[in-house]
């Protein structure tokens, strides 16, 4: 580290900001404060510390004894006790953030379960359970409360620093490990209207509105509104939530209102913090299993995304020879027309040909690129574009593509086109994956079986789900002893391949929220029929 | 009547064959495009000379299989294949089947045009060819069995005396056949004749 002056400054700055948010924290805390017993329910100091501690680094605890030392004295206690808890406070902070950091694998944006466990053990028992030793053990000793008996008064402390750190350093850590972008205005919406049930709900169990009776139960009406913002949000939405849940409860609870007044203090403190802890807990430990859950999703859609474009690749090498066919037809009509106008260049009377043959010219040379980007497109690897498209001019496509492989098997293409289909939202170039696959597949059962009839029928029609699209083929059809492995992967009938298009094929239909099957037809031949669905919710998925 | 010679062309690809077309039209010739082999057999007739453009490769009847119905019934049209595919095989065979030439697409256009007069004019000597042979035909047709053992013995080289003895004739009859065949088969002498006689056993040969 180099010790500029802007270095210097910016060290500084931190460690003020460090020592401010510790004393503001502790300012808050006080209000939770029973003024009988001059203890805090809550004191979310401890969270503070031990988040910005292993935020920004270990040596913020020298910070952080500081501003204790401060609130301390501010509190009348003499000199040395106000030492003593000071260190207490900075090394259980220093000794969960040293775990945290360096001895576990964790990770503050909470989105595992590991990470919420090792936060709860590694991070908020130990450190609360050194910075309460210390504080009961002085303020015993120095008489500064009128709690009787140690080890209650360390019951108190310590719960007060545990749930200090269970309801404020979440949402701490998440804040500094932000990482989504903007958020779409639905979702802004639905993150308020959350906020506003939460709030109102809490308001109305923890202030004197309703009796006690009704009240305790309606407290666990908090729980479905952090589940649902744990299933449909990240871990720093319910963290900040739960901020809300806990400060309304404790500060309610502090002035002695609400469902947990009603007992002993010590009943009513059990009861609060376990109800607190309790959500909390939960809605942590859910985010993260929602969060694990949409990664693996996230894998295995790219997952399907890599195997697809290996797909395409594999199939657009073994369409090479074809497809070098179908360029140079084109390419040779080009060379010839040109040439023959050159010659007709010399009549002026052939006006009328020449202007024919560079109209033909520039259609062919629309043709070859047609056919480039067509190719080009196909084995493109690029960000997934789910977008709505039309099925039928994605079958045209297709018949393109595949024209040269079909016209080469002496196969005859015939397509049905539905009029009026609705739009349907597709990764559109993995559905012309599919569709290659069908079509390829027809063609070598057809060539393979060697029939008199060779015809391949693609027809497009609408069902009542979707969209539907069929390749039905004039092949031997599919023998019925290996049509219920049809779909796994490696298997296959034919002498090279893989055997991983259709697997392949049925992965990413199904992603699409559709679903491929295959039966025979009663004149022989097999139908591979695909639906799209029209409004897919899994279209997010397709990739 | 001496038709005019027609160049035909075959192939599926509607461009490809346009472009054919405009560009024999270019040096003048009278073209007539077609295709499929099939519309090509059902509208041909063999006195029509010219010469054939045709792609290998077409879905149905292909352009080898073309080849060789038409030599199975008979029909001698020289032949220039185009193909899309450098289909090496293929052109061997199609050449040793007699093709004029193996072009692949794309071609230069002199090379083409070229292809095509030589296989127009390979096709007019093969119509005079078969025309001469048909004279020469008839007039064999007006010798009698003994002027024909005549013929044969003088193709094969004999004197007047040879024959009179094999044919069991006295040597002034032979040459009265001898007189007799020259001027049926309007020779001049006997190495006309045996060129003649020849030319039709050549032929035979050959098509065999």
């Amino acid at each position: 580290m180099r010790f500029t002056a802007r270095a210097v400054l910016l060290e500084a700055g931190k460690q003020l900001l460090v020592f401010a948010a510790y004393y503001a924290a502790a300012e808050a805390g006080m209000m939770f404060a029973l003024p009988s017993v001059n203890l805090s329910l809550v004191w979310p100091p401890t969270g503070v510390a031990l988040a910005l501690t292993y935020l920004l680094g270990l040596r913020f605890a020298g910070s952080i004894a500081l501003s204790s030392m401060v609130v301390s004295l501010g509190m009348n206690s003499g000199f040395v006790p106000a030492l003593a808890i000071a260190m207490g406070n900075s090394l259980g902070a220093l000794a969960g953030a040293y775990l945290l950091r360096r001895r576990f694998d964790f990770s503050a944006t909470l989105d595992r379960i590991r990470d919420v466990v090792l936060m709860v053990l590694a991070g908020a028992l130990v450190s609360s359970i050194i910075s309460s030793s210390v504080n009961a053990e002085v303020m015993h000793l120095a008489g500064l409360t009128e709690w009787k008996g140690f080890s209650s008064l360390w019951w108190v402390c310590w719960v007060a620093d545990f749930m200090g750190i269970l309801l404020v350093a979440p949402f701490i850590l998440t804040l500094g490990s932000c990482r989504e972008g903007r958020w779409p205005w639905p979702r802004v919406v639905e993150m308020v209207l959350l906020f506003v049930v939460l709030l109102t709900l809490s308001m109305t169990v923890y202030s004197d509105l309703l009796p006690i009776k009704l009240a305790r139960p309606l407290s666990y009406a908090v729980f479905p509104v952090m589940i649902w913002t744990a299933v449909r949000f990240t871990s720093r939405e319910v963290s900040g939530l739960l901020l809300v849940a806990a400060y309304v409860a404790v500060s309610y609870t502090g002035a002695m209102k609400g469902p947990f007044t009603d007992g002993m203090l010590r009943e009513n403190l059990l009861s609060l913090h376990a109800h607190l802890g309790i959500l909390a807990l939960s809605s942590l430990l859910l985010a993260a299993t929602a969060a694990e859950a949409r990664r693996a999703e996230e894998k295995a859609r790219q997952h399907l995304q890599e195997l697809a474009h290996t797909g395409r690749i594999s199939a657009m090498g073994e369409m090479a020879a074809g497809l070098a066919h179908e360029l140079n037809q084109p390419l040779c009509a080009i060379m010839t027309f040109s040439q023959a106008s050159l010659r007709l260049l010399d009549n002026p009377r052939e006006r009328e040909e020449l202007r024919a043959a560079l109209g033909r010219i520039v259609g062919n040379a629309e043709r070859s690129a047609d056919i480039i980007r067509q190719m080009r497109a196909f084995v493109r690897k690029g960000e997934p574009s789910v977008a709505a498209a039309d099925i039928n001019e994605l079958v045209r496509q297709v018949v393109a593509l595949t024209r040269a492989d079909v016209r080469r098997h002496g196969v005859h293409l015939t397509v049905e086109y539905a009029e009026r289909l609705p739009l349907v939202r597709i990764e559109a170039i993995q559905i012309q994956q599919v569709l290659v696959n069908l079509i390829r597949n027809a063609v070598d059962a057809i060539a393979a079986s060697g029939t008199l009839r060779r015809e391949v029928a693609i027809v497009t029609r609408r069902t009542s789900d979707g969209v539907e699209v069929c390749v039905a083929d004039s092949g031997p059809g599919i023998d019925p002893a290996v049509k219920s492995e049809l779909f796994e992967p490696f298997v296959t009938t034919k002498t090279d391949g893989l055997g991983l298009g259709l697997s392949i094929s049925r992965s990413i239909v199904e992603a699409h929220g559709g679903r491929l099957n295959v039966s025979n037809q009663e004149e022989g031949g097999a139908v591979f029929a695909f639906v799209l669905p029209f409004e897919m919710e899994a279209v997010r998925n397709a990739g | 009547m001496p038709a005019e010679p027609v160049v035909f062309i075959v192939d599926d690809e509607r461009d490809v064959r346009d472009a054919v077309s405009m560009l024999i039209r270019s040096i003048g010739l009278p073209v007539q495009a077609f295709a499929s082999a099939q519309e090509f057999l059902g509208h041909y007739r063999p006195d029509q000379p010219g010469c054939l453009v045709l792609d290998v490769r077409m879905p149905g009847i292909s352009g080898i299989d073309l080849q060789e119905a038409m030599a199975a019934k008979g029909i001698r049209l020289p032949i220039v294949f185009i193909s899309g595919h450098g289909d090496i095989p293929m052109a061997v065979r199609a050449v040793r089947a007699g093709a004029v030439d193996f072009l692949e697409k794309p071609f230069s256009d002199q090379t083409l045009l070229d292809r095509v007069q030589k296989s127009i004019e390979l096709d007019r000597r093969w119509r005079r060819e078969a025309r001469d042979r048909d004279v020469v035909r008839s007039r064999m047709a007006q010798l009698t069995p003994r002027e024909l053992e005549v013929m044969e013995c003088l193709v094969a080289g004999k004197v007047n005396k040879i024959i009179a003895r094999e044919l069991d004739l006295s040597t002034r009859t032979v040459e009265i056949h001898r007189a007799r065949v020259l001027q049926k088969m309007e020779a001049d002498n006997v190495s006309q004749l045996v060129r003649l006689v020849l030319s039709i056993r050549e032929d035979t040969v050959r098509q065999s």
